[in-house]
């Protein structure tokens, strides 16, 4: 190559280099429709300063350039600095985004004009005077409805000085420094999963505990829909967002990092990062009988919520079996009376295990369910009825299997006594299930928001305090002195507690004409007619050892099983919502939210036709005109949530109470930020007419109360 | 006897309950879900591509599939095609069986917006080699895959399981969609699945989420 050509390549590149350097532009730079500028905060460079520069992008209107993360498309503004030797420039910084949606699809990003301040550190040893020039390289995605990539080569110039004033921009640095996301120590968040969903429980700082909408924006990845509603609900100061994971992405994310905003006028935003766990670790919990914050306040309500638990309807009918065993082997001493208690006490606490740990199980596999969840099956409800229907058969003496259940113990060794105790604590458990003491909603509620090994421990204390009355009536020598002794009155004691057990069995055919029709019903009759049938060949000619009765019998029991479970499977039609008097409105998150919206006050009664706690509330309480007339009074819109089939809607609105079970009872003021205040499990009108009494004075004289 | 008798008829309906309850439960536990995850099922479709001929996903198991979304007036679909990036690749997999196909879920009236005619001709002059044009402009295909930007990648494997979602590449030197089918091919687990698509936004025609919340 001559040296001519050499040279003149030099020179082209050298030219080439000086013309790229020129473009580099001190002022704004427009490209597309967006212009960009470096500025300053001060006019000067300040040895040995940290101070503000920031890169300024003006959007013509209509379009937007776009946050950190940039939503559901797009690109986030990207910068690359050319410093003067010793300078040190840190990371861009973002002010919280706006958040715009078009055709199902988010966009976090900026209008107008943003300032996106970065820190800058001033080396000391500068010479004042000298002028410096801190270069960059913009880059952006501007988008309205079509997208423009723009980037600029920028240039700050400023000189060096030891006395700095503020420049024109400073206010604007003041405001993107206020909209950046603060950390703050006193915002307390976890996340946790909740089925395709990512909920966010969380309380505000002090000062900022009144705003009343916030929105989550991730800052990075794939874990979000960020076109699915957040659900922003509160319960004191504790606030839960649910997130709606992408279905894309099947892996929910170890942490969950972004920022919580306050949008509009008054807004701000906080950093938050949250590990997420597969279960809240403290789930707010709030209710009339006060909070449960720890694991020791959940263990003692459990304990007193199963002692209650006897005192519930659903208990009675094997309680009666219970006190009848208590009679039977009461005249056998105290030892072998003590010997049963804790029989039944065992019982109790390995089917207490066994539906927690399906509970457990079924809840890890993401099912939405809670404390009864079984009788939400008809095939369960049918079962029951059958189980109960025969029990009572065999009480009234239509045939005798044996002694079984109600002959509790006859002798120590017995055996088949020993299992009867068990089965009879496996039976009260069982039968339990539909009634909710109080205290108890409170502690199961909380406990499946722990680890496993701490929700089974309040599920044993639950059942330790179910069993300990009869323990303690074993242990009571006195008490036991004072029963009658065994005798022939036995019989007819036995078969009069079999009424008790027919009641039973009518509860569970109207649960089953609830949830899966009349004909599902008249099966189940049909069922327990057959059953019936069985029962009676059975012991009119089982003893009579004869093959064709003794198949015949067994036919007709299983047939009567069959032609019951049958009918709630294969009948079940639109169940029978049945005729309330009054006027229940029917539940949904949507209907609450936009009643409240209006500031309406609203009831919520969570309630299930198996939960027999709730319809004995309904008409204790409820249903009752007096209560019903204040309703009206104080223009309390009632909405009723139906648990009767699963819903996991209903189930999570239950999780944001604390609560996993049925009845619950919110009472909202409607009043903005006013948390809803929850009512006992037991309702009594009394109760219900003074939570009320002291709603604050609603409509017109609405005003924000503290 | 008669006591054993008892003891197992409450076993047996004990049983019963459990065997007939408890499977319910567990048979309905996976949630039908409609959209495309990675590592499931990819959502069987059936459309008609721009030449008339009809195309189902299930038709086409036994090989690999992978779904572009394509926007020629999006400024990332034009850098793309220009370099000749994407091309490069429909030509290096179509040669080894897989099924690429363009999807345009642009609806009427927005950009990208085009008719079979017109996708043809662009693909052409552009060199594209895709084995399909897909034309969605209801976005139903765009709504079953979540497709959020223009390009957004899809493979999915012979036994109809999605196994990369996310960009064309980083942007620099790798091609997401390239180590994807090589890893697949190698019989190797994909070992980025899921990345952060980026560029315009898929141009979906207003629904009725639209204004539900855009503020």
């Amino acid at each position: 190559m001559p040296l001519f050509t050499r040279f003149a390549l030099v020179f082209a590149l050298l030219l080439g280099l000086f013309l790229t350097g020129g473009a580099r532009a001190a002022g704004p730079v427009r490209d597309g429709p967006v212009q960009a500028e470096l500025v300053s905060e001060l006019e000067a460079w300040q040895p040995g300063a940290t101070q503000w520069v920031g890169l300024r992008l003006q959007m013509d209107p209509t379009w937007h350039t776009y946050w950190q993360n940039p939503g559901d498309s797009g690109l986030p503004t990207g910068i690359t600095w050319k410093t003067p030797e010793g300078f040190q420039v840190g990371e861009l910084n973002w002010p919280y985004p706006l958040r715009t949606e078009m055709a199902g699809l988010v966009s976090l990003g900026y209008e107008g004009t943003v300032l996106l301040p970065v820190q800058v550190q001033v080396p000391a040893d500068l010479p004042a005077g000298r002028p410096l020039t801190l270069s960059a390289e913009a880059t952006w995605l501007a988008c309205a409805e079509a997208c423009v990539p723009g980037q600029a080569s920028l240039e700050l110039t400023l000189p060096v000085a030891t006395a700095v004033r503020p420049g024109p921009h400073a206010a604007e640095f003041e405001a993107a420094r206020a909209a950046l996301p603060r950390v703050d120590a006193d915002l307390q968040a976890q996340a946790w999963l909740e089925g395709d969903h990512l909920v966010l429980g969380f309380r505000l700082p002090t000062a900022l505990a009144a705003a009343p909408v916030v929105e989550f924006y991730p800052t990075q990845g794939m874990d979000l829909e960020l076109a699915a509603p957040q659900r922003l609900s509160r319960t004191g100061e504790d606030l839960r967002l649910e997130l709606k994971r992408s279905p894309l992405n099947p892996q929910p994310p170890r942490t969950l990092k972004g920022i919580l905003v306050r949008p509009g006028a008054e807004g701000w935003a906080l950093a938050l990062e949250a590990a997420v766990a597969d279960a809240p670790k403290v789930l707010p919990v709030q209710s009339s009988l006060g909070e449960v914050r720890s694991l020791g306040v959940a263990l003692l309500f459990a304990f007193f919520g199963g002692a209650i638990l006897n005192l519930m309807p659903c208990v009675f009918p094997v309680i009666s079996l219970k006190v009848m065993g208590f009679m039977e082997h009461g005249a056998q001493g105290r030892a072998q009376g003590m010997r049963q208690a804790l029989l039944f006490a065992l019982g109790v606490l390995v089917s207490f295990w066994l539906v927690a740990g399906a509970l457990l199980l079924l809840r890890a596999g993401g099912q939405q369910l809670g404390w009864g969840f079984q009788l939400q099956s008809p095939l369960f409800v049918v079962l029951m009825a059958c189980l109960f229907f025969l029990l009572g058969l065999n009480l009234v003496g239509v045939f005798e299997v044996g002694l079984g259940l109600t002959r509790l113990a006859e002798v120590g060794a017995n055996s088949s006594g020993s299992w009867g105790s068990f089965l009879s604590g496996v039976l009260a458990t069982l039968v339990a299930t539909p009634c909710t003491a109080p205290f108890m909603g409170s502690a199961i509620g909380f406990s499946l928001t722990q680890p496993v090994w701490a929700s089974l421990l309040v599920f044993t204390v639950l059942a330790v305090g179910m069993a300990t009355p009869y323990v303690l009536l074993a242990a009571w020598p006195g008490l036991l002195r004072r029963l009658p002794r065994p005798g022939a009155w036995m019989e007819t004691f036995k078969q009069a507690i079999s009424f008790p057990l027919f009641l039973t069995v009518v509860f569970f055919v109207w649960v089953l004409d609830r949830q899966a029709g009349p004909e599902a019903a008249a099966a189940l009759l049909t069922g327990l007619v057959l059953l019936g049938m069985g029962g009676w060949l059975y012991g009119r000619f089982w003893m009579s050892g004869r093959l064709l009765p003794r198949v015949l019998a067994g036919v007709f029991l299983l047939a009567g099983l069959a032609v019951g479970a049958f009918g709630a499977e294969g009948l079940a039609s639109a169940p029978n919502p049945g005729q309330d008097p009054t006027s229940w409105r029917p539940w949904s998150p949507q209907t609450v939210e936009s009643l409240l919206a209006e500031g309406r006050p609203v009831f919520v009664d969570f309630t299930a036709s198996w939960c027999l706690t709730c319809q004995a509330n309904k008409q204790v309480a409820l249903n009752r005109p007096e209560v019903q007339e204040a309703f009206q009074e104080r223009e309390v819109v009632t909405l009723r949530a139906d648990w009767t089939h699963r819903d996991p809607q209903i189930t999570r609105a239950l999780a944001s109470f604390g609560r996993s079970g049925v009845p619950l009872y919110v009472l909202y003021s409607g009043i903005p930020g006013d948390p809803p205040r929850i009512l006992p499990e037991v309702l009594t009108p009394g109760l219900v007419l003074q939570a009320l009494q002291e709603l604050p004075a609603s409509g017109a004289s609405r005003k924000e109360s503290t | 006897m008669k006591k054993s008798a008892v003891l197992a008829s409450l076993l047996l309906v004990a049983g019963l309950v459990g065997f007939l309850v408890l499977p319910r439960y567990l048979a309905s536990a996976p949630p039908v879900e409609a959209q495309a995850s990675l590592g499931k099922p990819a959502p069987d479709f059936q459309v008609v591509d721009v030449t008339g001929e009809p195309v189902a996903l299930s038709a086409l198991s036994g090989k690999y599939v992978v779904l572009e979304w394509w926007n020629h007036g999006c400024p990332f679909v034009q850098a793309l095609y220009q370099d000749g990036k994407m091309q490069e690749q429909q030509r290096a997999w179509t040669g080894r069986d897989v099924q690429w196909l363009v999807v345009c879920s642009s609806a009427p009236g927005k950009q990208g917006h085009v008719t079979p005619e017109e996708a043809i001709r662009l693909q052409t002059e552009a060199g594209g080699v895709p084995t399909r044009i897909l034309l969605d402009p209801q976005g139903v295909l765009g709504g079953l895959y979540g497709a959020r930007t223009t390009p957004h990648m899809f493979v999915i494997d012979p036994q109809g399981v999605l196994i990369y979602a996310g960009a064309i590449d980083d942007r620099a030197s790798k091609n997401y969609v390239e180590q994807a089918l090589n890893e697949a091919f190698e019989g190797r687990p994909v070992s980025e699945p899921l990345t952060v698509p980026y560029g315009c936004s898929v141009k979906y025609g207003a629904n009725p989420d639209e204004t539900r919340r855009s503020k």
